[in-house]
């Protein structure tokens, strides 16, 4: 593998991690809020807020991996860039298609266990 | 190092990854998987779904790994222009762990709707949760 390449790789890794650690600093707190009262044991909340934070890494690593890398020497940059664009394509996507599960599943777990009163 | 030697090595490597990734969820999750498990009412089923728990993790990381074919789509390659290709067998492997990853993403939703299931169903009373008769 060219060092070009390589670099592509990492710089893609580096940027799918970025993004799924962002997504999860954004929603950690207010989900931490929603959850404690409708599952009232701590690893509960724990659990769910752990799930979110594999469920986010975990997807937009398997977009970000399983990009190809085969670009030749005399690639211009502008393609190292494109090749880059063309992982993120998946990496959104599965970030996407994972917090759209694990929303489903949250309103589940509040609609479920909350109680009626509240 | 032979083109064969390269296959075999980055084959193993790659069961070897998706094995651990397998065990860091199991171990990420542990602690509060068995808090959960540990407020069931139910003691014969908190022990088992505290065995199921790793297993299936496992499961899902090797599943995800061996779902995916070097022999490829239509038309199919031949053994002498996989092992040949070096750059094609790394790009096997690389979607085997990305495939394991996103079957451990699956497993890790299903678990967390399971265990709601669980504990609408089988919760401790708050009464008794709290230790009162």
């Amino acid at each position: 593998m060219l060092l070009y390449n390589l670099l592509g790789f990492v710089v893609l890794i580096v940027v799918s991690v970025g993004i799924a650690v962002l997504i999860y600093q954004l929603l950690h707190r207010d989900l931490r809020d929603l959850l404690s009262p409708a599952l009232k044991i701590p690893g509960g909340t724990s659990f769910y807020l752990r799930a979110l934070l594999i469920v986010l890494l975990f997807s937009a690593l398997a977009g970000s991996v399983g990009k190809e890398f085969s670009l030749k020497p005399e690639s211009a940059f502008i393609e190292y860039v494109w090749a880059i664009n063309s992982g993120l394509k998946d990496v959104f996507q599965n970030s996407l298609l994972s917090l759209l599960g694990y929303l489903a599943l949250i309103t589940v777990v509040v609609a479920t266990l909350k109680p009626k009163n509240e | 190092m032979s083109n064969e030697q390269f296959l075999t090595l980055t084959f193993i490597l790659g069961a070897c990854l998706a094995l651990g990734l397998g065990l860091a969820t199991y171990g990420w999750l542990r602690r509060p998987f068995l808090e959960i498990a540990a407020s069931l009412r139910f003691p014969r089923l908190a022990s088992i779904i505290r065995k199921l728990f790793p297993v299936t993790k496992l499961l899902a990381a090797l599943l995800g790994f061996v779902s995916v074919s070097y022999y490829g789509g239509c038309p199919s390659r031949s053994y002498v222009a996989i092992v040949a290709d070096r750059h094609y067998v790394v790009a096997r492997n690389q979607e085997q762990i990305a495939t394991a990853l996103a079957y451990l993403v699956v497993a890790v939703l299903l678990w967390g709707l399971l265990l709601t299931v669980i504990l609408r169903v089988t919760r401790r009373p708050a009464a008794s949760r709290a230790g009162e008769p």
